[in-house]
């Protein structure tokens, strides 16, 4: 594949006597998708936490674009051009739907020379990207569930990142929003060329947009490959049995990619 | 182009700048048939009083109002230039270290407005950097606190009395005015600047979610530093202008009642907008005038009645209900 | 200092530290359970003071050996008056403690803590009742004496039976706390307020005897205060005696009512201690202060607090 943008190095990362994470290690291509799978409480957000710098890991490295990022300020790696939206949505509820937008372009990686004009152009283009031009005006609050995960990936977006990392974008919508989100997904791949991470519940989106997976289960890594290859791992398919309803949807989907 | 229209109408209604410039406006107009000599001092010193007290809300405004962090101990701030400014004085006619280094109060004014702002940037320095880290009551808490360390060495170099010294009484309302009015218009240029910047954008986004701001590339923890530092800087200047108008200073001067006037300004005149300090700190003015002419000893009643009632039922201040007013206006006239 | 001295002011920063603990052991239960920093807490607790020495010398009479109890029945209704003026609209109905509902909740008892000091200050300048004086005059006399001697200390029998009362309240409020449905419910909001859905009683009900309770318990603390001194009550004791319990509350953690006495121990002691070293009470409160703010930094749950 292309060249690595981000490797993660035997990454642990303990909560007293938790462990959250246990010694990951992956890498993440430019201009792929990687699907981030794995039962609830699998060390998914925290994977995600920290990598953007919110908890510092106990061991391990992390190296975007071959500089070393590990333990380094929040803000300091949003500026470096990774971005990431929440799982539960944080919008600036008081401030206008542009606004946050603004807010995001104003400090991504051009945050040393954009202008409030620049950042606002920008705004506008990413608000008529994500569909919510006809928002921009309303405060982040009043909108719905729906148009909160836009926002959230509007902001992000507006950051004009290399690195995107999305949690859970998908939970929360029903099916039609959902295949309007994945649709919006498959442009931002093949419009802005941004690499993402995806930590996903909804395995059919996962299995189609992902060109790999990595599978975390207890905070450890217990498989990696082509979404066809995670599908047919015994070991993740045994990981989600805890999970029935998990385990069932993966079953479906061995079954549908069998080919009966 | 739609797009661009609306933002218009938006910056509109947001009436704080058209506010403070009308304001200045009037100021000097005042302050000019003042100076010629055409009216008595009646006006300017009401409108000293009320540049005053619109000009500690605004100072304030930027930490609370602007970034969300509600200081208990700003009237530290505001002490601390009072005492600086009463300080240089003393020290100039007492046989102190400025004795016939200068008798000019002007040149002592400023040398004391400067020693006041920068203790104070000292001190919103270090002890920001340490409190800020505590969010909601916790923040609110330390800051009591520091409110009553300050409070207490002052006790100490003040003998728990008032310090007292000569400003030299030439000609003084007319200067103090002019020092008012210069200290107005810095204080609105400068929170102004702050609120249209994108320093601005990023305290409003610390305000609304602190969380997702640092993780939108917002330095939190510099841009939290700066608003303290700015808002105490504010402080100094209008405690040292007081000092110098009341020619002394004393503990009332660091007392939490000027912390909670300025708390209870932002949040009448409604928060996260510039007009709301300035329209707050207007009509508190008044209220407080009249509950001081009216029922003077059942001043502290009123004003605890009117906190509570503002908090409980227009917790979005004049300026929010004023905006939904507005708002449904022209929905209903377009 | 000698020896002898040293003791001297362990002991009396001991009662002292029972006294302020008393006080403060009703912000813990409103801060923990509500999360509600209630700034009406000093001034609720210099009414109390007032209560008890209007209740003696300005009405009925009352023995001030009765006062605390009398003062914490009237406490609860205050309690009451306090909740449906300040709280129940912005806390009482918010689902959950946000930000903003914090900021406002401390404003409002901001407000109502100084109109209490507004309408304290109203009756003294009136002339209706005297600061500063307290029960002047009176004096707990065991078998002719006013006070006895321990460890080379002489104590005043008033200030024991103040202690005497202290740790019966919180003894008390324990009790009520730990074998009570209704004390377990305010202990299972303490630890989540989510858990009153489980509980099945109305959350607007639990908050409201919760600030009953704390309410109460700030007066009968005052009152106590008040037998403590013997004079000298006045508006202005707000100003020690509320952040002091700021600094005892986060000592002894949130919602911990025995923490917070043992925490009123400790800030009882420290200022023995440092007045004993230095000879001056100020200090004492300075360096208590400074604590808090260390201790907000370091460990913002309390040292007894999870």
């Amino acid at each position: 594949m292309a060249e690595e943008i981000l490797r993660v190095v035997d990454v642990t990362k303990r909560f007293g006597g938790l462990i959250a994470l246990d010694h990951v290690s992956f890498n993440v291509y430019k201009g792929e998708i990687l699907g981030l799978i794995g039962p609830n409480g699998a060390g998914k957000t925290t994977m995600f936490n920290v990598i953007t710098g919110v908890y510092k890991p106990e061991e391990g490295h992390i190296y975007y674009k071959g500089r070393e990022i590990t333990g380094m300020r929040p803000h300091k790696i949003a500026r470096m051009g990774i971005s990431r939206t929440h799982q539960i949505v944080k919008p600036f509820g008081e401030l206008s739907v542009l606004e946050n937008t603004m807010i995001g372009a104003l400090f991504g990686p051009k945050h040393e020379t954009i202008t409030e004009e620049e950042a606002r152009q920008i705004a506008s283009e990413i608000l008529e990207f994500v569909g919510l031009a006809d928002k921009a005006e309303l405060p982040a609050r009043v909108l719905n569930i729906q148009e909160k995960k836009r926002l959230e990936l509007a902001k992000a977006l507006a950051q004009e990142p290399e690195l995107l990392l999305l949690d859970e974008v998908l939970a929360g919508l029903n099916p039609g929003e959902v295949q309007k989100m994945i649709d919006l997904l498959e442009r931002v791949r093949r419009e802005k060329g941004i690499t993402m991470i995806m930590i996903e519940h909804v395995m059919h989106a996962v299995m189609n947009l992902a060109d790999r997976i990595v599978v975390l289960h207890f905070g450890r890594k217990i498989a990696e490959g082509t979404p066809e290859e995670i599908a047919s791992n015994p070991e993740v398919i045994t990981a989600y049995l805890g999970d029935p309803e998990m385990a069932l949807k993966f079953v479906k989907k061995l079954r549908k990619g069998g080919g009966a | 182009m739609a797009l661009g229209l609306k933002e218009a109408t938006r910056k509109l209604l947001d009436p704080g700048s058209y506010l403070g410039w009308a304001l200045i406006a009037i100021f000097t107009l005042v302050g000019v048939y003042f100076w010629a000599g055409k009216i008595s001092s009646n006006y300017p010193s009401l409108l000293m009083d009320i540049m005053m007290f619109v000009g500690i809300a605004l100072s304030l405004a930027v930490i609370m109002s602007f970034a969300g962090y509600v200081s208990f101990g700003h009237a530290v701030f505001f002490g601390l230039g009072g005492f600086s400014v009463t300080i240089v004085f003393r020290s100039a006619t007492k046989g102190g270290i400025l004795a016939g280094v200068t008798s000019n109060s002007v040149v002592l004014l400023v040398l004391g407005l400067l020693l006041g702002i920068a203790l104070s940037i000292l001190l919103a320095a270090t002890v920001g950097a340490a409190v800020l880290r505590l969010r909601g009551a916790f923040f609110a808490i330390a800051t009591i606190g520091m409110d009553y360390v300050i409070l207490y060495l002052e006790t100490l170099v003040g003998e728990g009395g008032e310090l007292e010294f000569n400003p030299g009484y030439t000609n003084f309302l007319e200067k103090t005015y002019a020092f008012f009015l210069i200290g107005f218009i810095l204080t609105f240029l400068i929170v102004y600047l702050v609120r249209v910047s994108k320093f601005g954008y990023g305290l409003a986004a610390i305000r609304e979610d602190e969380d997702a701001a640092e993780i939108l590339g917002v330095d939190t923890t510099r841009y939290k530093i700066y608003a303290f530092i700015i808002a105490a800087a504010l402080a100094a200047l209008w405690g040292g202008l007081f000092s110098w108008r009341t020619s002394s200073v004393g503990p009332e001067n660091f007392s939490l009642k000027y912390s909670v006037d300025m708390i209870v300004m932002n949040v009448i005149g409604g928060l996260g907008t510039l007009a709301g300090p300035i329209i707050g700190g207007i009509i508190y003015y008044i209220v407080k005038r009249l509950t001081l002419i009216y029922v003077p000893q059942l001043a502290y009643v009123v004003m605890g009645v009117i906190v509570i009632l503002v908090v409980s039922f227009f917790p979005e201040g004049i300026v929010g209900i004023v905006n939904r007013k507005v708002k449904k206006l022209s929905e209903y006239l377009i | 200092m000698d020896a002898a001295s040293l003791v001297t002011n362990i002991l009396n920063g001991l009662i002292t530290g029972a006294i302020l603990g008393a006080v403060a052991s009703g912000l813990t239960l409103i801060w923990g359970v509500m999360k509600v920093v209630n700034l009406a807490h000093g001034h609720l607790a210099v009414l109390g003071a007032f209560l008890a020495v209007i209740l003696y010398k300005y009405t009925i009479g009352l023995n001030p050996l009765l006062a605390p109890f009398a003062v914490f029945i009237i406490g609860v209704v205050i309690g009451a008056i306090f909740y449906y003026t300040s709280l129940h609209i912005i806390v009482g109905k918010a689902e959950t403690m946000t930000l903003k509902v914090e900021m406002n909740s401390l404003l409002s008892t901001f407000g109502f803590g100084i109109a209490i000091y507004g309408l304290l200050s109203y009756a003294i300048g009136r002339g209706w009742i005297a600061q500063y004086e307290g029960f002047t005059g009176w004096a707990l006399k065991v078998g002719g004496k006013t006070y006895t001697t321990i460890l080379g200390t002489n104590i005043i029998y008033a200030k024991l039976y103040a202690v005497a009362i202290a740790v019966l309240l919180i003894v008390a409020v324990e009790m009520f706390l730990r074998k009570t449905i209704w004390g377990l419910t305010i202990r299972a909001v303490a630890q989540d307020s989510r858990a009153v859905a489980l509980t099945g009683y109305n959350p607007v009900t639990v908050k409201l005897v919760t600030t009953l309770l704390s309410t109460a318990m700030a007066l009968m603390g005052g009152a106590l205060y008040a037998i403590f001194v013997g004079s000298g009550i006045n508006p202005d004791l707000e100003h020690v005696l509320a952040p002091l319990s700021f600094v005892i509350v986060v000592l002894g953690g949130l919602g911990s009512v025995l923490g917070t006495f043992i925490g009123g121990l400790i800030i009882g002691v420290t200022n023995g201690i440092v007045y004993a070293l230095t000879g001056e009470t100020a200090i004492g409160l300075a360096t208590s202060f400074v604590i808090l703010i260390l201790l907000l930094l370091w460990k913002p749950t309390g040292l007894f607090g999870r």
